[in-house]
């Protein structure tokens, strides 16, 4: 895509054929005018009942709680509905100082979402480490974990920083719809400035980094995406579950 | 014969919440007014910075920077001003140390990014955001004192001489 987006004008050569790329669906199906109209009703129902996940870290979270009540009503916003499974939940609120030792858990809850799922960084410690970001248990910003959608600045911020906040991150899924691309930076998994070599945090949150490796470096199963020592339901089983879909 | 007066007292309250006034401040339309002392967003003012830097000696966490530069009459031009709102645990004790009150607390709360790096604002980015605070606050600094309606430079030059 990006070859065919800087040929100089006067030498245009004719759009390859889908034989020859293979068929990108993706940029054929932007252009209909009926998918663009699912994608708008789609985007609104989405940014209309953002479900965040249920945890704080800090002293963050107390506003996010005050959000939720009578006087700031995040309710109003579709938001309220707080899920204590991060498998029902769309957003992740990030709701203070992110610890080295917290890290891997909250990398943890954002790979047990679902996809499409969305991050706020809440405060200045979760935004870059704030007074801590030069301590050694702090994790300088929560986007060395997680990619971030929107930041929300204060200490802590107060909870009309968090609407605020909740309303740039609908603005943002109308401006990139169900088919757009996320513009948010991925993390890298690249922690060699931060920790030392055998930190068993760095080699926890490498193993939760792609390509998903053990701790101790073993591949997963490709199937069931399990790794050597674990004996879950799958694997006891020869990797399907009796009664259920060979 | 008591039957019932339970429900209707719990009735009365219902009654009562349904008429008195909503206690929902719906945000974008309606904000609550910040108390005095709320430890909101600075406001730096560059008409009533002097330079002495006393704001970037009080900062706990050294996010705020001063540069500047004497002049001939011996006050000093201010060169640069950058406030790192990405560290600013917004404590305000700049605010309680400026001795000419150049730098209030009582900015607003819609200051979200997507950028993390949007949040370093340098000299232009402040006296910009000072001259929108007090546009809608009819030129009334933070701190109850009446602003003196006049064109910054757009380099932030104080305009006294």
């Amino acid at each position: 895509m990006a070859d065919r987006e800087t040929i100089p004008v006067l030498n245009v050569e004719p759009p390859p054929t889908a034989e020859e790329t293979g068929t990108d669906i993706e940029s054929d199906l932007r252009q209909q005018l009926l998918i663009t109209q699912v994608d708008s009703v789609l985007t609104w129902a989405r940014r209309s009942s953002l479900w965040p996940a249920m945890f704080g870290l800090a002293c963050c979270a107390i506003e996010m709680i005050a959000t939720a009540n009578a006087r700031y009503d995040i309710a109003r916003f579709g938001a309220e509905v707080f899920r204590a499974s991060p498998r029902q939940a769309d957003l992740m609120i990030v709701a203070g100082t992110v610890t080295w030792k917290m890290a891997p858990a909250v990398r943890r809850i954002y790979l047990q979402m679902a996809e499409p799922k969305w991050v706020i960084s809440m405060g200045s410690c979760s935004n870059i480490g704030g007074p801590f970001a030069h301590g050694y248990s702090t994790l300088p910003g929560v986007n060395n974990v997680v990619p971030v959608d929107v930041y929300v600045p204060g200490c802590p911020p107060r909870p009309e920083s968090l609407l605020s906040g909740l309303m740039l991150l609908q603005d943002v899924m109308k401006e990139e719809g169900v088919l757009g691309k996320r513009r948010r930076p991925e993390p890298d998994g690249d922690f060699s400035t931060m920790l030392p070599e055998g930190d068993p945090i760095r080699r926890e949150l490498e193993a939760l980094f792609p390509p998903y490796l053990s701790v101790s470096g073993e591949p997963r199963d490709t199937e069931t995406g399990a790794l050597p020592h674990d004996t879950n339901y799958l694997t006891m089983h020869g990797g399907s579950a009796p009664g259920g879909p060979a | 014969m008591a039957y019932g007066i339970g429900i209707a007292k719990g009735l009365l309250t219902t009654v009562k919440h349904l008429v008195r006034e909503p206690t929902t401040f719906e945000f974008p339309e309606a904000e609550r007014p910040i108390p005095p002392r709320a430890r909101t967003n600075l406001v730096w003012f560059v008409e009533r910075c002097t330079g002495c830097s006393t704001c970037a000696q009080a900062c706990p966490d050294g996010c705020i920077l001063v540069q500047t530069q004497p002049r001939e009459d011996g006050s000093y031009l201010v060169e640069r001003y950058e406030i790192d709102f990405r560290l600013c645990m917004y404590c305000g004790l700049c605010a309680e140390a400026c001795p000419y009150e150049a730098i209030q607390v009582g900015g607003s709360y819609t200051n979200v990014v997507r950028d993390p790096n949007d949040l370093y604002h340098d000299k232009p980015t402040l006296t910009s955001l000072a001259n929108e605070y007090l546009d809608a606050h009819d030129w009334i600094y933070p701190n109850g004192q009446p602003a003196v309606r006049q064109e910054i430079h757009p380099a932030g030059e104080r305009q006294h001489h």
